[in-house]
C-alpha cells in the first residue's frame, strides 16, 4: 500500500505508563520503513500521574509535529478517559486502541467527580466518528510477564490493525533497536499478545 | 544507542533527532569545546544528550548553578578564543540578562552561541515569555528555528557567524521545535584545534569608562548593521513568490510549518510567502519585496507581535499601502501556542474562505472532553515532598491555626506541586528563589502569621542563597524549608550541588553547612518519611523569632527506583480498612486506589514503599510489607 500523504498517530496516557516510549517505538518503526517522521512530546512536567500526549506523524513529507483536529488515523490511548481528553483529534477515519485499565484521578476516588463507564467512552468516540478496539493491556502484559509492558501490547495492537503502512517486522526491529537486551524478550511477548488480541477482535 | 548516534561521523546519514538533540549535534559539528547551562524545560536535552559523549569528543560539558554563571563561564571560554555553547529556558535568559547585555559590548573571539527555548502554552508552567525581544535589548543577532534540521544547521552557522562578526549569537526555539523529533541529515564534524589566549584589552572588556563604553556600543551597532546582507541571505529566511500574488503571508518559527501544511492541503497557491528565520537583523529587503504590490499581508507568529511591528515599520516607509493583519486586529492570538487550527482560522479570515472544520464535530469534541474528570498533577508515588508537605499541614493543625492560618510561599520545580490537591499548601510561585524574599517582604509589610518558604535544593543554590543571606542580615522571622531531593528533578534529573558524586552518598555542598556558615542559628536536617520528626522541626522553626532553616532530605523517588532502592511496599488489611479514604485525602498518591469493596488498594506497580499512607491511616490498616519489586 502506498502512502501518499502523512499518517497521524496520537498517543495519550498518564505519566509513568510509557506513552513516551511508545511514541518513540512508533517513530523508530516508521523511520525503519523509510518514511519521513516527526514527533511531538510533552516532557519535563508530568513525571508521574499527569495527563500526557504524544504525536507521531510519518509519510512522504511531514510539515509539523502536531496532528490537526479530527485527523488522527490511529489514537492509542493508554488510559480510558485520556482518550476523551484527546477526542479533538478523532475523526471519521480514526481507529482507536483503548486500554481499559483505569487510572482514576483524585476527584473520582474522593467521590467528587464521575469516571465515565468504558462503554460510554466508546460510544462518545463512535459519535466522533471513530472505530474503537478496547482491551485490557495491563492484564495482557501481565500474561506476557511484566505489567509495565502494556504500552508494547498496544504497539502490537497497532501492528495488527494493518492500516499503519508499517510492516510488523519494522515494529519488532524498532523494539530491538530501542529496548535493552534484558527487556526484549518480555516485550516481544507483549507485542505478540497485543497483535493476537487485536487480530481476533478484528475478525 | 542514541547517545552514540549523536556523535556519528557518517556525513549524510539521516537520524531521528529531537530539536534539542539537533542543537547538540550542531555544536558537535561546529567543534564546540565547552557547553554549559541550567536545566529548564524545554531546553534541557541539549546538555543531557552531550553528557554521554563529552569525554569521547573532548568537550567539557557541565551544568552550572544558574544561567548567569553559565553564560559568564561560556563567555570566558569564548574570550579565550574557543567555541562555547550555553543553554537555558526563557526565564533563564532573564537571570542571565545582566551578563548578556554586557558580554554583547565586549564581543567574543571564539564563537559563543546562546540557546534559549520559549514555551508558548506554558507546557512547563512558566510565563509565555517571548524571548525574541532580547535580541533588540542586547542588540545581538538572533536566529529562530522551525524544525530539528534547521536547529542543527543554524547552530553550525551561528558559531561561524559569531566568529566572523566577533559577537555572540542567540538561537531561539519553542517547545514544538525543541521537543519535536524529526529526520536530521548529518554534516561533517569540524576539527577546531586552538590554543587558548586572552589579550589584556581593558578598552574592550571593561565598562567603567563612559568613553570606552560608548565606543563598544557604537561598535556593536555597526557590526550588526554591516552584516545585514549576510544574515538576510541565510537559508533560514525564504521568500516564495512570483510577484503576481495579491496577498502575502509572513511566518516565523513553527508557524511556518502549519502555514506550509495548510497551503498544501487547501491548494492555496496564489499566496506570496515569506519565512523569517533571522529575528535580528530582520530581512528587511525581503520584507519590502513581499510588501510591494500586495493588497494585504498576514503575519503569523506565536506570542507577541514582534515581526508584525517590524513589518508595519517597513510598510510605513513604502509608497504602496498594504493592509497588515495579525495580532493588531485579533486575526491571530497572542496567548497560547499555534496549531493547524489557529493558522487555518486566521488564513481563512484573511483570504475570505472557510478553512475551519464543521461545527457538528466541534460539539462532539466539547461534550466528549468535558466528560473527562480533571487530573491534577500529583507527586510521584513515594515522592519525599509528600512527606514534607504532609508534615507542614500537620504542623499547622497542631498549632491550631490550620492551613489558612499560616502563609507558605512556594518556588519553582517539583516542590510547587504542593499547591495542588490534596495538599494545597503553597500560596505563591514567582521565580527561582523568590519563595524566601517574597515571604520576607510579607513579613516586613507587617503580617504576623507564621510564614514559611518552601523550595528545592537546586532552586536554593540557583537563587535562594542570596535571599537567605538577606534574611540573616535583616534578622527576619521566617522558616525556610528546603525540600532536598538531591537532584533537579522536574526538568529530567540533572545534578544539583546537593547531588552526591561519590558512592558514599555525601553531597559535595551541604545546605545545612551553608546555612550555618552564614549565621542561621536554627538549622535542622530531617527525613521527610519520618513524619513525626519533620512535623516537630517545622513547629520549632515556625516558633523561632528569627530566620530558621529545615533541610528535609531524601533522594528523589524516581532516582531511588532507578537505583533499585525500593522501600517496604505497603499492603492493606481489608479487615481493618474502613474505607475512610484518609490516606487518599491527605496524600493523593497515584499508587492508592479504591477497590469495588470500597477499601483501599495499593497498586504494587506504582508503590514505592514510602509508608506515608501507613503513617496517616487512623486504623493502622496499612502495614509496610516485605515484598520486593
Amino acid at each position: 500500500m502506498e502512502l501518499l500523504k502523512e499518517f497521524n498517530v496520537v498517543v495519550p496516557g498518564v505519566g509513568g505508563q510509557g506513552s513516551l516510549l511508545l511514541s518513540q517505538l512508533i517513530a523508530c518503526a516508521a523511520r525503519i520503513e523509510g518514511f519521513e517522521v516527526q514527533t511531538g512530546e510533552t516532557l519535563g512536567m508530568a513525571q508521574r500521574g499527569g495527563s500526557v500526549i504524544g504525536f507521531v506523524r510519518y509519510g512522504k513529507k511531514v510539515y509539523s509535529p502536531l496532528v490537526p483536529d479530527h485527523e488522527a488515523h490511529i489514537l492509542i490511548s493508554l488510559e480510558p478517559v485520556e482518550a476523551l481528553r484527546s477526542i479533538r483529534y478523532v475523526g471519521r477515519s480514526t481507529l482507536v486502541l483503548l486500554n481499559t485499565e483505569k487510572k482514576r484521578p483524585l476527584g473520582v476516588l474522593l467521590g467528587q467527580e464521575q469516571y465515565p463507564e468504558v462503554k460510554e467512552i466508546e460510544m462518545t468516540l463512535r459519535s466522533a466518528g471513530a472505530k474503537t478496539f478496547a482491551f485490557n493491556a495491563v492484564e495482557l502484559a501481565e500474561r506476557a510477564g511484566n505489567a509495565r509492558s502494556a504500552n508494547v501490547c498496544m504497539l502490537g495492537g497497532m501492528a495488527a490493525l494493518g492500516s499503519s503502512h508499517i510492516k510488523s517486522e519494522s515494529f519488532t526491529k524498532a523494539l530491538k533497536e530501542i529496548l535493552s537486551e534484558g527487556l526484549l524478550q518480555v516485550n516481544m511477548q507483549a507485542f505478540n499478545l497485543g497483535y493476537e488480541t487485536i487480530s481476533s477482535l478484528i475478525s | 544507542m542514541k547517545a552514540l548516534q549523536i556523535a556519528s561521523e557518517t556525513v549524510g546519514e539521516t537520524i531521528l533527532l529531537m530539536g534539542n538533540e539537533a542543537i547538540a549535534r550542531g555544536a558537535i559539528e561546529a567543534g564546540v569545546k565547552f557547553v554549559t547551562g541550567y536545566p529548564g524545560t524545554p531546553s534541557s536535552e541539549v546538555i543531557g544528550s552531550l553528557v554521554p559523549v563529552a569525554k569521547e569528543l573532548k568537550i567539557r560539558v557541565e551544568w552550572a548553578v544558574n544561567e548567569k554563571v553559565a553564560l559568564e563561564t561560556a563567555a570566558g571560554v569564548a574570550f579565550a578564543g574557543l567555541r562555547a555553547l550555553v543553554t537555558m529556558k526563557n526565564a533563564g535568559l532573564n537571570v542571565a540578562a545582566d551578563a548578556l547585555l554586557s558580554i554583547a559590548y565586549s564581543g567574543v573571539d571564539g564563537g559563543l552561541v546562546i540557546y534559549v527555548a520559549d514555551d508558548p502554552s506554558c507546557h512547563s508552567g512558566m510565563e509565555e515569555q517571548d524571548s525574541r525581544f532580547y535580541a533588540n535589548l542586547s542588540l545581538l543577532p538572533m536566529l529562530e528555528l522551525s524544525n530539528p534540521q534547521e536547529a542543527k544547521d543554524a547552530t553550525v552557522a551561528a558559531f561561524k557567524l559569531s566568529e566572523q562578526l566577533n559577537v555572540p549569537i542567540l538561537i531561539r526555539s519553542t517547545t514544538r521545535v525543541a521537543h519535536s523529533s524529526a529526520n536530521v541529515r548529518l554534516g561533517p564534524i569540524q576539527t577546531v584545534v586552538r590554543e587558548p589566549s586572552f589579550e589584556k584589552d581593558a578598552r574592550r572588556h571593561t565598562r567603567a569608562s563612559p568613553v570606552w563604553c560608548m565606543e563598544q556600543h557604537t561598535r556593536l551597532i555597526r557590526k550588526v548593521q554591516e552584516s545585514r546582507t549576510i544574515f538576510e541571505e541565510l537559508p533560514f529566511n525564504r521568500l516564495i513568490m512570483n510577484g503576481e500574488e495579491k496577498y502575502g503571508v509572513v511566518a516565523s518559527g513553527v508557524a511556518w510549518n502549519y502555514l506550509m501544511e495548510v497551503v498544501e492541503n487547501f491548494g492555496l497557491n496564489d499566496l506570496a510567502l515569506l519565512k523569517i528565520g533571522v529575528v535580528n537583523p530582520l530581512p528587511e529587503s525581503l520584507i519590502r519585496r513581499l510588501l510591494e504590490n500586495r493588497r494585504a499581508v498576514l503575519v503569523l507568529e506565536e506570542l507577541e507581535p514582534y515581526v508584525e511591528l517590524n513589518v508595519r515599520a517597513t510598510a510605513s516607509g513604502l509608497p504602496t499601502r498594504t493592509a497588515i493583519h495579525g495580532k493588531n486586529d485579533g486575526m491571530t492570538p497572542r496567548v497560547g501556542e499555534f496549531s493547524h487550527e489557529t493558522v487555518r482560522k486566521a488564513l481563512g479570515e484573511f483570504i475570505g474562505k472557510d478553512l475551519v472544520p464543521d461545527q457538528v464535530r466541534r460539539e462532539v469534541v466539547k461534550h466528549g472532553s468535558q466528560a473527562a474528570p480533571v487530573r491534577y498533577l500529583p507527586f510521584c508515588p513515594g515522592c519525599p515532598h509528600m512527606g514534607t508537605y504532609l508534615a507542614i499541614n500537620r504542623a499547622f493543625n497542631r498549632l491550631r491555626i490550620g492551613k489558612e492560618g499560616a502563609i507558605v510561599t512556594g518556588d519553582i520545580g517539583c516542590t510547587i506541586l504542593g499547591m495542588n490537591k490534596p495538599f494545597e499548601t503553597c500560596w505563591t510561585e514567582i521565580c527561582m528563589g523568590a519563595s524566601i524574599s517574597i515571604a520576607a517582604g510579607l513579613r516586613h509589610a507587617g503580617i504576623d502569621k507564621p510564614i514559611l518558604a518552601t523550595l528545592g535544593d537546586s532552586t536554593f543554590f540557583h537563587a535562594g542563597l542570596p535571599a537567605l543571606v538577606n534574611l540573616v542580615l535583616t534578622n527576619t522571622r521566617l522558616a525556610v524549608v528546603v525540600l532536598d531531593n538531591q537532584i533537579t528533578a522536574m526538568t529530567g534529573h540533572q545534578p544539583s550541588p546537593s547531588t552526591p558524586r561519590t558512592d558514599a552518598g555525601e553531597p559535595p555542598i551541604r545546605i545545612e553547612d551553608v546555612a550555618r556558615s552564614i549565621g542561621v542559628s536554627f538549622v535542622r536536617v530531617v527525613d521527610p518519611f519520618d513524619l513525626e520528626a519533620t512535623t516537630e522541626a517545622i513547629i520549632d522553626a515556625v516558633n523561632l523569632n528569627g530566620p530558621s532553616v529545615v533541610v528535609s532530605r531524601r533522594m528523589c523517588a524516581l532516582d531511588a527506583r532507578r537505583e533499585g532502592i525500593i522501600e517496604r511496599l505497603g499492603s492493606v488489611d481489608p479487615e481493618k480498612c474502613t474505607g475512610c479514604l484518609a490516606c487518599i485525602k491527605l496524600l493523593g498518591c497515584p499508587a492508592l486506589d479504591v477497590g469495588s469493596d470500597k477499601k483501599i488498594v495499593i497498586d504494587r506497580l506504582q508503590c514505592h514503599g514510602c509508608t506515608l499512607c501507613a503513617a496517616v491511616c487512623p486504623y493502622h490498616a496499612v502495614t509496610p510489607g516485605e515484598w520486593s519489586c
